[in-house]
């Protein structure tokens, strides 16, 4: 299988990739610029100590000491901040490669070609991971370099561990995306049922954090395996990470199984 | 027997309860150029899509070069060449962009005949998609199905969207690859639009191949609509209605409608005799053709 249909995919993205890359530089690049001003500020731990648990575990990645380097990093960036416009940005992308190609009348058109159609999903997968490969790697640059400059001190092998959270968490939804409109046609169908499985697993980490009876199935939630375990301050997630390969890779069988079976739309 | 360049049988594709096509049992033998006709709606685009295995027949099958196109559907696409009938090529890319990719999925195509062809229907192949007219992206997809010489070309509609003289240009391309050996497998709607290349057809209605016949035994049970305008008096007018082939006839005034069948040769040597001012005659239309075929009663 020679690589056209991913390498395709990758030359239609590359402007759009260069927004994404600005978009995402911009807002940690911003946000670090912000450390030094708090730094030394108690107060505004006093303030977040008074929010209620589920709020701080929903929105400041349950962080106590936000003044601290990876409170702040993890508080303002990866609990939410990252994993948000990632999420974005592979859900989109993931949608795009099968369902929407098949709404704009494109894939009809490729698929005519001598093509498997579960080499063309696999391709669409391998750009899709390659996409956000290519986004992680500047939040990772821009966040240690960012961090150098304003003395926020914090190892590199931790915001590497935590940017390949984030990166591994987008993969796994964008995959969702790219399956669910694999197996059924329908591009605002697939962001539906990728963004709303994202919001349940941003939920259930979240509020398991405060509510005792959800405690017991945060592991479930692809959240708490990525962020929710704070990566940042724990470093490396090996356990979580496989798993979120793994199901991934599920996903990714999915779609090219359900695009290989059911009839296309013109 | 040689293997057929399309082979289907019982090929049967519905959408739920609504039918695409039914029991379709076709063979087109290599090197033959085959008209696919029937009205908007007819099936031909589902038979044409089920060729491609972009759809999956409900019971059936089909094959290309003997290639089954469902199991060996890379096989059977890879010596076919396809055109849609609106091709909706991705706007950012440039037209030797595109083509180029498409050559790429195909295993490689030469350069040349890209450009060969793209000089041929004056296409600019610089230019970014998303600023081309319809015709133009038309000429993209037509490119895109004749660049790789594919032993069977499928043409939905091929010259929809083209002015008149590029039409021309497909339907040469169309004669040229038959004269090489080539099978084309064209659909339309109009008979016009095949009758100077296609040697068979077969004709499509609800969902059913209703005939299968050659071009020429086809115009023979087609029914012509004529209208002549008098310049004068017309005494005698009236015995067009004996006229051999006339089927009607119908007088206001200065108009005279006829429908004819067959040969105009008879009509034509008749009105000589009187004086005319105008003569026009329209094509015969697809739905006269089939009541023609089957008698007015059977089809009504």
């Amino acid at each position: 299988m020679r690589p056209d249909v991913a390498l395709q995919a990758l030359r239609e993205r590359r402007r759009s990739l260069v927004w994404w890359a600005l978009g995402v530089a911009a807002l940690v690049l911003l946000t670090v610029a912000f450390y030094p001003s708090i730094r030394d500020d108690t107060a505004i731990n006093e303030y977040v100590k008074d929010l209620p648990e589920s709020l701080r575990g929903l929105f400041a990645g349950g962080e106590l000491d936000i003044a601290s380097p990876t409170g702040y990093l993890n508080s303002q960036i990866y609990a939410l901040m990252a994993p948000l416009v990632f999420l974005v940005f592979a859900i989109g992308a993931g949608a795009g490669a099968v369902a929407g190609e098949e709404e704009r009348g494109t894939l009809d058109f490729l698929l005519a070609h001598p093509l498997r159609r579960r080499d063309y999903a696999v391709q669409r997968f391998l750009a899709l991971a390659a996409l956000v490969a290519a986004l992680s790697a500047v939040l990772l640059a821009t966040t240690w370099l960012g961090s150098l400059a304003v003395e926020l001190e914090i190892g590199f092998g931790r915001v590497l561990a935590a940017t390949v959270s984030v990166g591994l968490l987008a993969v796994l939804f964008g995959t969702l995306a790219l399956a669910a409109g694999s197996v059924r046609s329908g591009r605002a169908q697939a962001i539906a049922v990728a963004a709303g499985v994202a919001v349940a697993a941003w939920l259930l980490d979240g509020l398991g954090q405060a509510v005792d009876f959800l405690e017991p199935w945060r592991p479930l939630s692809p959240y708490y395996q990525a962020i929710g375990r704070n990566p940042l301050r724990e470093g490396a997630l090996w356990s979580s990470w496989t798993l979120l390969a793994a199901a991934t890779a599920v996903l990714a069988v999915m779609a090219a199984l359900g695009l290989e079976r059911r009839d296309l739309r013109q | 027997m040689a293997i057929p360049a399309i082979e289907t049988a019982g090929l049967t594709k519905f959408y739920g309860a609504q039918r695409g096509i039914e029991d379709l049992d076709l063979r087109v033998e290599q090197g033959e150029v085959f008209g696919y006709l029937g009205p908007n709606g007819a099936g031909k685009t589902t038979t044409i899509r089920l060729l491609l295995d972009l759809i999956r027949p409900t019971r059936g099958r089909a094959s290309i070069a003997g290639h089954d196109v469902n199991a060996a559907s890379v096989e059977a696409r890879r010596l076919t060449g396809y055109l849609p009938g609106e091709l909706k090529p991705p706007a950012q890319s440039t037209a030797a962009g595109f083509l180029a990719h498409l050559g790429r999925l195909r295993g490689g195509v030469e350069r040349t005949a890209v450009e060969e062809l793209a000089a041929r229907l004056d296409l600019d192949l610089g230019r970014r998609i998303g600023d081309l007219s319809k015709g133009n992206k038309q000429k993209v997809g037509v490119i895109a199905a004749f660049m790789h010489d594919p032993e069977v070309l499928i043409l939905d509609e091929p010259t929809t969207g083209l002015d008149p003289i590029r039409q021309e240009d497909v339907l040469d391309l169309v004669r040229e690859r038959a004269a090489a050996g080539r099978t084309v497998f064209l659909s339309s709607h109009e008979l016009d639009q095949v009758e100077h290349v296609a040697g068979r057809v077969g004709i499509v209605r609800e969902g059913r191949l209703v005939a299968v016949e050659s071009i020429a035994e086809l115009k023979e049970r087609a029914i012509r609509k004529v209208e002549v305008r008098l310049a004068g008096s017309a005494d005698g007018i009236e015995r067009l209605r004996d006229v051999p082939g006339v089927e009607s006839f119908a007088r206001e005034g200065d108009v005279v409608r006829l429908e004819v069948h067959g040969s105009m040769d008879a009509l034509v040597k008749e009105l000589a005799t009187v004086p005319v001012q105008t003569l026009t005659s329209e094509p015969p239309e697809l739905d006269e053709i089939f009541l023609s075929y089957y008698g007015r009663d059977h089809a009504a």
